[in-house]
């Protein structure tokens, strides 16, 4: 039986690799995001997620849709909260940088965006599309990144 | 897909990749971006979230380089995240249909080559992908991860789908039993195909 049951999926994997392969961009893509490892800086953890932490709240998550993280590294913290507009395949992102002060870029593959903060506050809107993370630029050259988000 | 790197140890490859090298970085993207992308598609997401989690898991080692514990178990710690990006993007909600197995049908190729024997052999396949389609739930997910070109280890299946190890053999057989019923019944496999046990009527359950 078990020669058989290799056979079979020895041809299911062939079939799979026809019909459903692992596309060539999502190979090269990954290979890409090796440029984009940054030694230099300190990386902010997420310490709290919505998504993960409050499945209780589910349905109140489905009708406000607003997805609330929390990064951490050392006293600085970095709150963000990212809603996601569906029909407009848009979405805002609003959060509090504390603890330091210093400038904000968005970071994606292949962007950079300055991100301008008021009192710690910053908000903006973007398209949707692939992971982002948040990069401060402290005033004394310290660069603080948080974790990838995928939204 | 073939070669010795694909297949040799990889805590040598991380280190070189934690140390800067690319080529190394390479290899580990070759060797599990197969077993990642059948993670998320076994939990039925659509292209665009499947690639989505993919890239978010090479992001997380690519954070996590130099902290990898247990580097020889690293496609299990992939294997991990994805898991939890895939619930997260099924959590936030169907952006995305998932494909339709007969759209996944139309790029198969309808021939290889001029020969008939070509053409019979890609609808074979095409009718035994639309079996596959038919099968339950669990069974899908685990031949679909299991499917996975370089074939996944076991341990690193287990941990994709966040099952016991030890179940991973039996339900495979059963699952794959249960695809060549199918697959005999709509000719998707040629009686000559079928196991000594089932040809002889005794089948399974």
């Amino acid at each position: 039986m078990s020669t058989d049951d290799d056979r079979l999926e020895s041809q299911l994997r062939l079939v799979a690799g026809q019909a459903d392969p692992v596309p060539e961009q999502v190979v090269a893509d990954a290979k890409a995001l090796f440029a984009l490892r940054d030694l230099d800086a300190e990386l902010a953890e997420l310490v709290a997620d919505s998504l993960i932490d409050e499945p209780a709240v589910l349905t109140r998550a489905l009708v406000s849709d607003v997805r609330m993280l929390s990064f951490a590294h050392d006293d600085v913290t970095i709150e963000l909260d990212i809603d996601t507009d569906p029909v407009t395949g848009r979405i805002s992102l609003r959060g509090l940088v504390a603890g330091a002060t210093g400038e904000l870029v968005l970071v994606r593959t292949g962007q950079r965006l300055p991100i301008p903060l008021e009192d710690g506050h910053f908000a903006l809107s973007l398209a949707v599309g692939g992971p982002l993370r948040l990069e401060l630029r402290l005033a004394d050259g310290r660069r603080i990144t948080t974790a990838w988000v995928t939204v | 897909m073939t070669g010795s790197a694909l297949d040799g140890p990889v805590a040598p490859l991380l280190a070189a990749a934690a140390a800067g090298d690319a080529a190394a970085w390479d290899t580990l993207v070759d060797r599990f971006s197969g077993l990642l992308w059948a993670t998320a598609r076994s939990h039925r997401l659509g292209h665009s979230d499947a690639s989505d989690v993919v890239q978010t898991t090479w992001l997380r080692l690519l954070e996590n380089l130099a902290r990898i514990q247990d580097p020889e178990r690293l496609g299990g710690w992939l294997a991990t995240v994805a898991r939890r990006e895939c619930l997260l993007v099924l959590r936030r909600g169907d952006r995305e249909p998932p494909v339709p197995a007969d759209e996944m049908l139309e790029r198969i190729p309808d021939q290889r080559g001029p020969l008939d024997l070509a053409l019979i052999e890609a609808e074979r396949d095409a009718a035994l992908w639309a079996c596959f389609d038919q099968l339950s739930d669990p069974c899908r997910q685990l031949l679909r991860v299991l499917m996975a070109d370089p074939p996944p280890a076991y341990a690193d299946v287990a941990q994709a789908l966040d099952m016991p190890i030890g179940s991973i053999g039996p339900t495979r057989s059963r699952c794959l039993g249960k695809l060549r019923t199918l697959a005999l019944q709509s000719g998707a496999l040629a009686p000559e195909d079928a196991p000594d046990t089932v040809a002889a009527g005794g089948g399974e359950s």
